[in-house]
């Protein structure tokens, strides 16, 4: 036997040197002289078929065809997302056709209105409303040029023109509410397995005796852990204040912003920490936790931190706005360690009680607030803003009533909606398990209306805050139009995952055996088209059965 | 010949491309740990004025951590499954020691290699815990990363073997299970050490099969 061996490179590994599926799955030309030999080679293949190797080859078929599913709908996700990107970004010649003579629906002075509630609005701290429209641009690369602008009145006429660095204006920057909006969200998340490791926040503290004490926020057990030199713990800072053993110290809930609670002070080691249920002052010299707000918050910071667009650092007074009612309000304000409550007047006219957005300017407190009056359907917006005075109590210092129709806005959108066709394509695609695991977080988020809200602003972006225009960013469109036709999945879909499995069982191979043709055909009904192709694609060709004698 | 002499063998053949990567892992380190200016670190970020700095005093050790496994799992892949093909090697190795002793041998020395970087990162970190080199020791979660990487390592090797081993002409076929490594990576870059670690583990679970197979009903 060994006078027939071959061992040239490339050349068939004959008989006896392995033991091989691929005679029975890949047949060979040598296959009928290996299955006459005696000894060894009978010896292996009948090792083959025994049920050990035979499930470690169905093991391998089914990883086989789910990781060719799994990056066969990545490659599906990635082409559906770039044609998304595509309507979302460069409308359709056939859309702007219809868009165009759309935009001829509305009259002279509906198109005036909608210049006004597409613009921002900014205050002057004497309370002139000034209407900044803004200058659309479908290019995400190109930011909207923001030299030449133009300042409305509230009525649509022109007020000023120029470049935006020789506005004679001063505005006022409102401050947002934290929860939702705070970006510090990513940075006190667990900490995330990426190629550098992650981030932790640390503090460091001068200590009496000149040392330095690092204070660790530890995000595993959401609690601050001290060291001094050398390694040596110091002990635990938890809500309810120092302990040695960090059982003893209740740990913090989701930490949403935190920042030196005066200026400059850091390393004195007082911390204003935030968290989704409350609002703390940590001091870390005295190993102290003041409570200052508890509860679920909404928090503003003001004059906090250096101005986000020009980076210049802020001077002067700073304050905490924590909301206590839509009308009532408690200001905190570090430096003097004073602490009063704001209470502003109910709207009166039945609106709706809308929450105040807040600045500092000048060391002078204002607020702001929107509402829709009752029983307008929409169609006028209140704009007021108030002053604080030395008495701490609010003044009324303007109120606008702008010129506003919310019916306008399903008219105006309809250029922004996916096309039909395309949804329609996407929708029937889609794997039915999408369907189960939507209903599953559907389920979950009717048990907790935060997660509701984070979801269904998800599907449907939510416009920027007034003063900030009225259309979500491009990003939040696609990500929300691929949402929106990925996700809910029905009888479409379901229909054609019954069809292509019909296929798949019509173009079956004539050796392949009945049990993995089904198992096939309720993968493609599983995943629909990724499954189909994953199977078309992972299949082999069936050995053909030698006829023995 | 015996499974021991493979074992030798294939081990020889790993050394040259194991050991420039464990010598840069092990200098990074011990300079890393052994510099005492850690204040120099810090840096403010952020608008509200915190201090934030790299998780432990072994970022770039981490770093290279995982460049390194990712780079070695598919030099050694190539080394042991796609260059025996190309010079014809396969035939004098199965014809003596059949192919289970020689995919145990590969596997074991392939995989022992990455995990020897683990083993250095190891080092580092409990260099990092001794008194005197970082005034605050990094958290567990630090070593947990770098065993992570490591784990990323074997799922690229498989990954990488499978994609040479796969018969057929098409390369569509033939790039799936690196393209699946890929995107089980790219997804697993943007989740928590826990569920990463976890991902690896899967991926490897479905990887290690498929492997196992091919090598079996290929034809060489």
């Amino acid at each position: 036997m060994s006078s027939n061996l071959d061992y040239s490179p490339g050349s068939t590994v004959p008989t006896g040197l392995a033991p091989v599926e691929s005679e029975i799955e890949r047949p060979t030309a040598t296959e009928t002289e290996r299955s006459r030999r005696p000894g060894r080679a009978s010896g292996e293949l009948r090792a083959n078929l025994a049920p050990s190797r035979l499930s470690l080859a169905t093991l391998a078929r089914l990883c086989r065809l789910l990781t060719a599913t799994v990056v066969i709908l990545v490659l599906l996700h990635t082409l559906q997302g770039a044609i998304e990107m595509i309507s979302v970004l460069v409308p359709h010649e056939r859309r702007q056709e219809a868009v165009r003579p759309g935009m001829a629906q509305f009259t002279d002075q509906e198109k005036s209105v909608l210049r006004v509630m597409q613009a921002s609005k900014a205050f002057r701290p004497d309370g002139t409303l000034d209407v900044i429209p803004r200058i659309q641009t479908c290019d995400p690369v190109r930011k909207p040029v923001e030299q030449l602008i133009s300042v409305l009145s509230p009525d649509g006429e022109l007020v000023w023109e120029g470049e935006r660095q020789h506005m004679p204006f001063e505005h006022l920057e409102f401050s947002h509410y934290m929860i939702g909006y705070d970006r510090s969200q990513r940075l006190f998340a667990r900490p995330r397995w990426t190629p550098a490791p992650a981030e932790t926040v640390e503090f460091p503290v001068a200590a009496g005796d000149g040392k330095t004490e690092i204070w660790r926020y530890d995000t595993r057990v959401r609690r601050f852990r001290g060291f001094r030199l050398q390694g040596k713990p110091v002990g635990y800072l938890g809500r309810n204040g120092f302990s040695m053993q960090p059982e003893k110290a209740k740990p913090f809930e989701t930490c949403i912003g935190a920042g030196e609670f005066l200026r400059g002070k850091i390393r004195n080691g007082l911390i204003l920490w935030v968290t989704q249920n409350g609002a703390y002052r940590l001091d870390f010299l005295k190993r102290e936790v003041e409570t200052l707000a508890e509860g679920r918050v909404d928090i503003q910071l003001l004059n906090w931190s250096a101005n986000s667009q020009s980076g210049t650092p802020v001077t002067g007074k700073r304050a905490m706005v924590i909301r206590v009612s839509p009308t009532v309000y408690d200001v905190i304000e570090p430096r003097t360690r004073t602490d009063y409550r704001l209470e502003f007047p109910e709207t009166g006219d039945g609106r709706k009680p809308a929450p105040f957005m807040f600045a500092l300017r000048d060391d002078i407190l204002y607020a702001a607030r929107y509402s829709y009056p009752a029983g307008s359907d929409g169609t006028r917006k209140i704009a007021e803003l108030f002053r604080v005075d030395g008495q701490r109590r609010p003044v009324l210092v303007a109120r606008h009533e702008l010129v506003y129709d919310a019916s306008l806005y399903p008219r105006l959108h309809v250029q922004h909606q996916h096309p039909a066709r395309a949804a329609a394509l996407v929708a029937v695609l889609q794997p039915l398990p999408y369907g189960i695991v939507t209903r599953a977080v559907l389920q979950h988020c009717r048990q907790n209306p935060d997660q509701r809200r984070s979801l269904v602003s998800l599907f449907h972006p939510p416009r920027p805050g007034f003063g900030h225009g009225t259309r979500p960013g491009w990003q939040q469109r696609w990500l929300g139009s691929v949402m929106r036709n990925s996700l809910p999945v029905g009888p479409p879909a379901l229909a054609t995952a019954c069809l292509l499995a019909v296929v798949l069982l019509v173009i079956r191979r004539r050796r392949t055996p009945w049990q993995r043709s089904l198992v096939w055909a309720v993968w493609t009904l599983l995943f629909n088209l990724g499954g189909f192709l994953a199977c078309v694609i992972t299949r082999q060709r069936e050995p053909r059965r030698v006829q023995r004698g | 010949m015996s499974s021991t002499a493979l074992l030798k063998k294939d081990l020889r053949e790993c050394l040259p491309w194991l050991l420039p990567v464990l010598l840069i892992l092990l200098a990074v380190g011990v300079e890393e740990t052994t510099t005492r200016s850690w204040e120099r670190t810090w840096s403010p970020y952020g608008g509200y004025g915190l201090w934030v700095r790299p998780d432990s005093r072994v970022c770039a050790t981490a770093g290279v951590l995982f460049v390194g496994t990712l780079l070695l799992a598919g030099i050694l892949a190539v080394r042991q499954f796609l260059i025996p093909s190309v010079s014809g090697e396969w035939g004098f190795l199965l014809h003596p020691a059949g192919r289970r002793t020689v995919l145990r041998s590969r596997l074991t020395t392939g995989l022992v290699s990455l995990l020897s970087l683990g083993g250095v990162w190891t080092g580092v970190f409990m260099r990092t815990l001794s008194p005197g080199v970082l005034q605050a020791p990094p958290p567990i979660d630090a070593l947990a990363v770098g065993w992570v990487s490591v784990g990323w390592g074997c799922v690229f090797y498989l990954a990488v073997s499978l994609a040479v081993l796969v018969g057929g002409a098409w390369w569509g076929r033939k790039s799936a299970p690196l393209a699946f490594a890929l995107i089980a990576l790219l997804a697993a870059l943007g989740l928590g050490i826990t569920a990463a670690g976890v991902t690896a583990v899967v991926a490897f679970a479905l990887l290690l099969p498929q492997l196992l197979w091919e090598f079996n009903a290929r034809e060489f």
